[in-house]
């Protein structure tokens, strides 16, 4: 896949994004935690968990889309089904209990 | 003085207090029956009526708490139990209802009006039904009116899926009538109180909840059912049916360790569908079994905190997710399409829904301000304090995973993303009003907590306005954007592409059928070599059977729907009768 091209306004706002980002980290650093669990006082825990979850779940589910994906009209296709089962007479045609009865 | 004021209040509400002892069911039945002949206009006055009505009827109930009782044989039904679990779900399912018929003001459809009453009244039913005789009534009314949203739509697939919804709830239904029937065998009594999985009829009475709750792989109802909806029956439904559920469980089930395990699944597995699911509202579906977990993971830990936060949570759901499922309804009235491959740019032309639904897609991924953090902090506290380490990286990633498909592909892919060259109008005013209301909501209670707060069921004193709370948050979901921005950048974010994905629906959408289909000539088989001994009606069984089946859960058309209904129909009788028999 190519990579998509950026408008600039779109770049600024990126950048200010990014930003938003890294003084957030450095937040870690002045921000005093009340922990209830060990990992969360590591450096940069959130922001990493954040990411690496997100790449990994966006990997998973584009690999899942080997197994699972289907063309559009993959639910559509039953007519046929219906049509067999019409060709099927309700009554059982040449074998009769009744032509039984009077032979 | 404040409190002052609100005692007066209720002494002058308590002069009304027969009106507390109707039972808002029979209200909405009778506002249902009137839409049903009246002319639109006066309809739609009823209908905007009705939430406020109710809303004064359960103030007046906080005044007098009814307690009504009504014998059947030698049994008494509680129709209506008032407590703060009940009248919190009562007061939720008004708001969604006053949300949601503004929203379809402009909707000229007896159907769906006709239907929303019912719902909504079914709804109340359930909630404040103090038995599980009433319940099970309640419960199966709500399947029952609601499917008209699904034929409403009026595709050719609507039937078929209407059906399949219909055929699952009433299931439900089934295995929570036996289940109430096997207690009443074993206790005597029928009261619907904390009821527990120590034995047989705990595990029926699990499952039928589990199954409006979505449990996982009893969630196929949900993707299938809320994409085939109208605009306005999809905002109804998702307000309501899974809500009652969420009320049931945490009634019944509250405390249940095994609850914690089915929650965590439901918030994590959704997630990875509605990365690569391509109509938007399915994703809005999954996301909703993923918020659900949410709330059974607390109702599951059972501690004030987290039963009260999975009660937040719920409230505050039914709103953003309302909030979600009416923006995009708005996207799909508008241009007739739901597809994220066939939208994008829609900004341009719809700024004002754009900004609603982004107030929507930022409450749903708990930003601080907004409802959705105010409540999810409680349920993942909550996990965390007893100390279910695993259950709370778990909830974190599924966190992180509802910020990046409902918090941002749903706004990126209808609104921004590529230029799909639509330039569709606003919707109509009636739309915004009621996205906006929804809109304020959000931010309403997400700056102003104590509003839900005060209405939770348990005492608590919880803030989830701290230093370390909010950092972490922000970090979390910032970083998840930042991947997303990333993804997108080296173009690896998967596209989205017309496809269907295979999901638990598969097997009685295809593999029932075509194994039906497959077994056919084998069973006339079968029936011609037994209809030599035993006559043909054997054979007539068989095949009609196979026929039922097949056209049950694939296509159907007029005539069979009419003798499906008749089965389902006489289901429920028949088992009414065993009910009578029993009690006997």
């Amino acid at each position: 896949m190519s990579k998509p091209t950026v408008p600039t306004a779109v770049q600024r706002l990126l950048y200010v994004f990014y930003g938003l980002a890294a003084c957030l980290v450095f937040a870690d650093v002045l921000i005093h935690r009340h922990v209830s669990h060990p990992a969360e006082s590591w450096f940069a825990f959130y922001p990493l968990f954040g990411f690496v979850a997100c790449v990994v779940l966006v990997f998973a589910a584009t690999a899942m889309r080997r197994i699972v994906m289907r063309p559009q009209d993959y639910y559509d296709e039953l007519a046929d089904v219906e049509k067999t089962l019409d060709e099927v007479p309700l009554d059982s045609g040449s074998i009769s209990p009744h032509d039984e009865d009077r032979s | 003085m404040e409190s002052a004021f609100i005692v007066s209040f209720l002494e002058w509400a308590a002069q009304f207090q027969t009106l507390a002892l109707i039972p808002p069911a029979i209200i909405y039945f009778l506002a249902a029956l009137t839409v049903l002949w009246s002319s639109h206009r006066v309809g739609r006055v009823v209908m905007f009526a009705m939430p406020f009505l109710t809303v004064f009827q359960l103030v007046v109930m906080v005044a007098v708490q009814p307690n009504v009782t009504l014998a059947l044989l030698d049994m008494s039904l509680v129709i209506l139990r008032v407590d703060a679990l009940s009248l919190l779900f009562a007061l939720l399912f008004n708001i969604a209802a006053l949300i949601g018929v503004i929203y379809a003001m402009h909707v000229r459809d007896r159907l769906q009006s006709v239907s929303a009453m019912c719902y909504v009244g079914s709804a109340l039913g359930a909630v404040f039904a103090g038995d599980l005789l009433t319940l099970f009534i309640f419960w199966e009314l709500l399947a029952l009116s609601s499917v008209g949203f699904i034929w409403a739509r009026r595709q050719p697939e609507s039937m078929g899926a209407g059906m399949r919804y219909l055929l699952v709830q009433v299931v439900s239904g089934l295995l929570l009538l036996a289940g109430a029937l096997y207690l009443y065998g074993q206790t005597g009594s029928l009261l619907f109180n904390h009821i527990g999985l120590d034995g047989p009829a705990g595990w029926l009475i699990l499952i039928a909840f589990g199954i409006k709750c979505g449990f996982p792989l009893l969630h196929g109802w949900i993707t299938e059912a809320y994409p085939a909806a109208t605009e306005a029956g999809a905002v109804f439904m998702a307000a309501i049916t899974t809500k009652v559920a969420v009320y049931a469980l945490a009634r019944g089930f509250q405390g249940e360790e095994l609850l914690v395990y089915i929650g965590v699944t439901m918030t994590c597995f959704p997630i990875f569908y509605a990365v690569i699911e391509n109509d938007l509202r399915r994703v809005l579906a999954y996301s909703m079994i993923n918020q659900l977990g949410f709330m059974v993971c607390g109702i599951g830990v059972g501690t004030t905190l987290a039963v009260n936060g999975a009660v937040a949570h719920a409230f505050n759901d039914v709103i953003f997710k309302g909030l979600l499922f009416m923006s995009m309804g708005a996207v799909l009235m508008q241009t007739g399409r739901i597809n994220g491959s066939e939208l994008g740019g829609l900004y341009r032309t719809m700024p004002k829904t754009t900004v609603l639904c982004i107030v929507g897609a930022m409450s749903i991924s708990a930003f601080p301000l907004l409802s959705g953090f105010v409540s999810k902090a409680m349920i993942v506290t909550a996990v965390l304090e007893e100390h279910y380490e695993w259950v709370w990286l778990a909830l974190l990633f599924a966190s992180a995973g509802v910020f990046h498909h409902a918090g941002i592909k749903i706004p990126y892919f209808a609104f921004f993303a590529h230029d799909s060259g639509l330039r569709p109008s606003e919707p109509p005013t009636n739309v915004l009003i009621a996205m906006s209301i929804a809109a304020v909501l959000c931010i309403g209670i997400g700056i102003y907590p104590t509003l839900l707060y005060q209405m939770l069921p348990f005492d608590m004193d919880y803030t989830p306005y701290d230093a370390t709370h909010v950092l972490a948050q922000l970090q979390l979901l910032w970083f998840s954007a930042l991947a997303f921005v990333w993804l997108n950048l080296r173009g690896w974010y998967p596209p989205e592409l017309p496809s269907v994905n295979l999901d638990v629906d598969w097997i009685y959408r295809k593999v029932v059928p075509r194994s039906t289909a497959a077994l056919l000539p084998h069973l006339s088989k079968i029936g011609e070599r037994s209809a030599l001994y035993i006559g043909d009606g054997l054979y007539r069984i068989g095949v009609l059977v196979a026929r039922g089946l097949v056209t049950m859960v694939g296509q159907t058309t007029s005539i069979r729907l009419m003798a499906i209904y008749l089965l389902i129909v006489l289901m429920l009788y028949l088992s009414l009768d065993a009910l009578i028999v029993l009690l006997h």
